[in-house]
């Protein structure tokens, strides 16, 4: 199966007063048609940022320095960041939804003048027919009395309503490639599941690939089906949803599915955050950049440069941790007893 | 380089405009007499046909002469509206409109008579005669005005004849008829249209007619074809309202104005050396005294020596060529040198910083005092000469602390009283007797002491019914002012008035009243 | 939205009140008496205390300013001392003189302040855009009556493109009026826009990092459509708001343009006013420019509403 994107070795680095930043520094991934993918971090990891890149929504400070985006066979990074070729990419083969419900969508505009023009832009429709076409979305995420709310500004919806006229307007254009960036992370429970269910449904009706960016594990556990877990602008582990959550082995991976809550959880449970902090993503040493946490670390990882991303024996499972399986055995089962 | 320096000297000056922003209608005051720079004469006969244009910053009323405020309105409304009589450049008092006069001591009465046979018409049709002079006269008399106030009434003797009866004789009647008091307007038109149309549509008989008046930017006047002097050459006359000096000194400079009066001689020179322009001084001129506080008999001006240290102390010759750039001529009388009333004897108070000390001294003030200078500053030169002044005064001891003051504040201390000195710029008149009379008689200038021996002369001056009577008493009355050092003078600050050479006859900006000759023209 | 009118209009008018009493005693408070200050140097006492009762200058302060006060609630403002006819005729021969030219230069400064901001914020850190961010600095700070005179010596007096002084009525004389307005309107203009400039480019900058932005170009907007119709409209808001505080700075323009110029407007007749202690004229025209702002302060606000749509009025 030919991947609908693929990522190989992406930098993208931003120019500071204090330096530079190296937030994407070398990651590769790829989505299948039809596939839900899961990126999971720490916030400040490079998740966003990897995002924008594939969509060339880079802005200065920032420049993407290198790699490849090849979507449909092309590589996007030959086309200029706002030229016409990218403008026909985004929102019609690519969409996003973004982080910020509330900040998202223009105060000042309709729903409907935001999301009609998509329309409009993309697909040469008349307003009329686009607007139909606007509301038969909003129904159908969700949005009750779509034709008169159509009308209605942002400030009239409620955060999660918000999120469902993004999706609606991600959809829109029946893309290949739905990128949600963190699209739950300031809602509460119960909506982020209804919201979740919602993608979910949709990206299979409208047979669309999905990326769920976020920094909590637990989310992506019902509905990603392969999960990568990046570390400091870099993909540590790579593996099916199963994979991850059974045989998670990278240090960082089970730090990371130990504070979350999971499904199995006894009561009264204590999550555990990661100790420390995340790197700074302008020194970057050579070495493993997760080892100044890591409380497994051995000789090796403290002499030698952080490892290439590994297959691991026998499986689909890939890692980016010089730990032989016996350790990661132990780490695991640490882990469970504490 | 030349024209930057120019920019930046507008703009400096322009700078102090706006700073100093007062009224500025009084600073284009008063005419004086002029033997200098007379028009080049030009080798060709009168031309008919063109429009002068001239400079004016305010008028509030040109047409109705009982209610005119401010000098401009009267030049401004001169060339519609003539005057019984009106002055030369010597400040004799000629006919105008009338023909001739006599008066009679013994009975109180003036009797004028008028140009007879002329046919002189009003712009509206209606004839000049006898009982419109009578009607003019007893409007002016019933006004606020002061003038006429001797006047009791005016008899009309015959069509061309009226009979002046006086309260008491005053031969200075004559001369106030060269003014707003003598200004004839049609009766007529003030019956039909009311006194507020009037004051704004002036009827008279003048050379020239009123067309049109936009506030506050221009008044129009055309030609009145049967002007009774004859047919008049230029097709009109037009009046510029500028509010800033050197917007109007770029206009005069381009070519779009014919004449201005200039108030700061930095600005005359500058106008000067483009060598397109007469410069032209009138013969009635701004007189700047300082005024003691002499009635306060705890003032140090009180004592004689002080008012003649006062007088010893100011040094006239730098003030006229260091301020006045030599357009100011130092002063020390009213009566301007060339006219009939100046007196050649007056000795005045050469400039002599010791003698003041000394004078100081002996009236009790060996370290001097601290006194009040109150002005009003009506352009930037005064400004200027207030501070060379204070520092003048400082050389001999008297510490005058400077007191700017708005234009009506300066008319009201004038009329209420003030502290220490209060600069003066009396408007004067070619007569003497005119510029004196209402602080002669104790309404102006309140905080200032009058000799009797003053009162005595002044009243002595206004009774001699023959021009050679008058003309001793009014040189008399020059020195007893000289004597008691009643004020003290500052240069006088002559009216300079820069004029286009395409001018030809106009007389204008040299003769009393801004008085334009009807036969004035123009040479291109 | 009607409430608010009527609220607003009540508002007015107590300001008013206010306004006129204030102003009523500053001129009388200032030293200096009309009358005597409209006789000229040398009236005498009985002309001037003559002046003073007629015009009720003789009377106590709360007389006066209830007589004032009757009359104007009647349209009566009064005849100016200085020009001897009603105050109302002398308003209605300048105020439409100063309402054009500030017209005009409202527009002009509107239309160079957008655009000159727009092209400055999306060109950000260009060779134009520092240009222009330096002329427009400049433009804050340049004194109006400099640039006037500046305008006047090269245009008017060295290049001779345009006349040097003057106003004519576009009605009268179209090409003429024009050629006179230019300068005037572009003095006016200058510190106008170089504001609406430097408020329009920041407030877009500002704009431009937006969220919702963002989601604009992810949709595969254009650079036009990004710009002006999902950024402009948010980054106008401020800039709204600086139009509507304009009109109060183009009335202490129009006091120096309307001297350089040798223009019979308002601004200069409310100097004269003021300086001549005409205080029937500075009464009414001070009114009328409040009038003004409260007008302009209203519609700022309605056109606020019109373009957030977050801002309500009850
Ligand atoms: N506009 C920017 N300017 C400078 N640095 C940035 C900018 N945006 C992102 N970064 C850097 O990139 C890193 C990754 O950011 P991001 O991808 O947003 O993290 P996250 O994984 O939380 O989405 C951040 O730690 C930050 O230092
Ligand atoms: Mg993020």
């Amino acid at each position: 199966m030919v991947p609908i994107l693929e990522v190989k070795n992406l930098r993208t680095q931003y120019k500071t007063e204090s330096g530079l930043v190296k937030a994407v520094d070398g990651v590769s991934y790829y989505i299948n048609e039809q596939e839900i993918v899961g990126v999971v971090g720490e916030s400040g990891c490079g998740k966003s940022v990897t995002q924008l890149s594939v969509m060339r929504l880079i802005n200065s400070p920032g420049e993407i320095v290198g790699g490849e985006i090849l979507f449909e066979g092309q590589n996007l990074l030959q086309f200029k960041a706002n030229g016409p070729e990218m403008r026909r990419i985004r929102g019609a083969k690519i969409s996003m939804v973004f982080q910020e419900p509330m900040t998202s969508l223009n105060p000042v505009l309709t729903i409907g003048q935001q999301l009609i023009e998509i329309l409009e832009v993309h697909l040469g429709m008349s307003r009329k027919n686009a607007r139909q076409r606007v509301i038969e979305m909003l129904d159908l995420v969700g949005i009750p009395g779509a034709s008169s709310r159509i009308d209605d500004y942002p400030h009239n919806f409620s955060g999660g309503m918000r999120q469902r006229v993004m999706i609606a307007m991600a959809l829109l254009c029946n893309p290949k490639l739905i990128i949600a960036d963190e699209p739950t992370t300031a809602l509460d429970v119960t909506t982020q599941a209804q919201l979740f269910e919602l993608m979910k449904s949709m990206v299979e009706r409208f047979k669309s690939s999905l990326v769920i960016v976020t920094h909590n594990l637990g989310i992506v556990a019902r509905y990603a089906h392969r999960i990568y877990i990046m570390y400091a602008g870099r993909i540590v582990e790579e593996g099916s949803c199963k994979e991850i959550f059974r045989n998670p082995r990278h240090p960082y991976t089970i730090g990371l599915l130990k504070s979350v809550p999971r499904l199995d959880d006894q009561e009264g449970k204590r999550l555990v955050p990661i100790e420390g902090m995340p790197p700074d993503l302008i020194q970057m040493p050579s070495t493993c950049a997760f080892l100044p946490r890591c409380s497994y670390s051995i000789e090796q990882c403290r002499v030698e440069p952080w490892p290439e991303l590994r297959k691991v024996e026998g499986t689909k499972h890939y890692v980016r941790c010089y730990l032989k399986t016996e350790a990661w055995e132990q780490c695991r089962s640490h882990s469970a007893t504490t | 380089m030349k024209k930057l320096t120019i920019i930046l000297i507008f703009l400096l000056m322009f700078s102090f405009v706006i700073s100093g922003c007062g009224d500025k209608s009084s600073q284009t005051s008063e005419p004086a007499p002029s033997q200098t720079s007379e028009p080049a004469p030009v080798d060709q006969s009168p031309k008919p046909g063109g429009t002068l244009k001239l400079f004016v910053s305010s008028v509030s009323n040109i047409g109705f002469p009982s209610t005119m405020g401010a000098m401009s309105d009267g030049w401004v409304s001169s060339v519609a509206l003539e005057t019984l009589f009106r002055f030369d450049l010597q400040g004799n008092v000629v006919p105008l409109l009338a023909k001739d006069w006599k008066a009679d001591y013994e009975a109180k009465t003036i009797t004028i008579m008028l140009n007879k046979g002329k046919g002189i018409k009003f712009h509206d049709g209606t004839d000049f005669n006898a009982e419109a002079v009578k009607w003019n006269l007893d409007t002016y008399r019933s006004s606020q005005k002061p003038e006429l106030k001797k006047v009791t009434s005016v008899d009309v003797v015959d069509d061309y004849t009226v009979r002046l009866n006086l309260s008491s004789f005053d031969n200075s009647i004559i001369t106030y008829l060269t003014g707003n008091a003598g200004r004839m307007i049609s009766p007529t038109a003030f019956e039909n249209n009311g006194q507020e149309w009037v004051e704004q549509n002036p009827v008279g008989t003048g050379p020239f007619q009123f067309v049109s008046w936009t506030k506050d930017v221009n008044v129009k006047f055309k030609r009145f074809d049967e002007y009774w002097g004859g047919k008049p050459y230029l097709d009109g006359v037009e009046w510029v309202f500028y509010k800033d000096q050197l917007v109007a000194q770029m206009d005069i400079l381009a070519g779009n104005l014919d004449a201005m009066a200039v108030p700061d001689p930095e600005n005359m020179k500058e106008i000067e050396t483009t060598g397109k322009f007469n410069t032209v001084f009138t013969n009635d001129t701004l007189q700047p005294v300082l005024m003691p506080d002499t009635k306060n008999t705890n003032s140090p001006f009180a004592k004689l020596e002080v008012r003649q240290a006062l007088s010893y102390a100011i040094d006239q010759e730098t003030l006229a060529e260091s301020i006045g750039m030599g357009y100011f001529r130092p002063q020390n009388q009213l009566a301007q040198p060339g006219t009939w009333g100046y007196n050649p004897n007056v000795a005045g108070y050469p400039y002599n910083p010791e003698k003041a000390k000394e004078l100081l001294a002996s009236a009790g003030y060996p370290n001097g005092f601290d006194t009040t200078l109150t002005y009003f500053a009506y352009n930037k030169t005064v400004t200027d000469s207030v501070t060379a002044l204070q520092q003048m005064l400082k050389q001999v001891g008297i510490n005058a602390v400077q007191n700017p003051v708005t234009r009506a504040n300066y008319i009201e201390l004038g009329n209420k009283g003030w502290d220490g000195l209060l600069r003066v710029h009396l408007p004067s008149s070619p007569d003497p007797l005119v510029t004196l009379a209402n602080f002669s008689a104790g309404q102006q200038y309140v905080s200032m002491y009058v000799p009797d021996e003053f009162v005595q002369k002044f009243d002595k001056a206004v009774n001699e019914v023959t021009f050679e009577g008058k003309q001793k008493a009014v040189q008399e009355l020059m020195s007893v002012v000289d004597k008691y050092a009643i004020w003290s003078f500052l240069p006088e600050e002559r009216t300079i008035t820069a004029k286009s050479k395409r001018v030809q006859d106009d007389w204008y900006g040299e003769m009393p009243n801004r008085y334009i000759n009807p036969m004035v023209w123009l040479s291109e | 939205m009607l409430n608010y009118i009527i609220k607003r209009a009540v508002l007015t008018v107590v300001v008013l009140f206010i306004v006129s009493f204030i102003t009523f005693s500053l001129i009388h408070i200032l030293p200096g008496d009309p009358a005597a200050a409209m006789l000229g140097d040398q009236a005498t006492m009985e002309e001037i205390e003559a002046l003073r009762h007629e015009l009720w200058l003789d009377r106590p302060f709360f007389v006066q300013y209830g007589h004032w006060l009757s009359n104007a609630l009647q349209g009566d403002f009064g005849k100016s001392i200085m020009y001897r006819v009603p105050v109302s005729e002398i308003i209605a021969e300048r105020l439409p003189v100063t309402l054009y030219l500030s017209f005009l230069s409202l527009i002009l400064s509107t239309f160079i302040g957008i655009g000159a901001g727009i092209i400055c914020a999306i060109r950000r850190g260009s060779l134009i855009d520092q240009i222009v961010s330096v002329v427009a600095n400049a433009g804050v700070a340049v004194p109006i009556f400099w640039l006037g005179l500046l305008g006047i010596y090269v245009f008017g007096f060295t290049l001779e493109w345009l006349p040097l002084q003057g106003w004519t009525s576009p009605f009268d004389d179209f090409l003429k009026s024009s050629k006179q307005a230019l300068m005037p309107v572009i003095c006016l203009s200058v510190t106008g826009s170089s504001i609406i400039t430097r408020q329009t480019r920041s407030s877009l900058l500002e704009v431009i990092r937006q969220d919702y932005i963002r989601t604009a170009w992810a949709k595969g907007m254009g650079e036009p459509r990004v710009v002006f119709k999902h950024a402009l409209k948010n980054a106008l808001i401020p800039v709204v708001t600086l139009v509507g505080l304009q009109l109060r700075v183009l009335v202490g323009g129009a006091v120096l343009t309307e001297t350089v110029f040798n223009i019979p407007g308002m601004g200069r007749l409310l100097v004269d006013g003021a300086l001549a202690k005409d205080f029937l004229i500075v009464q009414a025209g001070v009114l009328l420019i409040a009038v003004m702002v409260s007008l302009a302060n209203l519609i700022t606000d309605i056109s606020h509403g019109w373009l957030d749509p977050r801002i309500r009025y009850d």
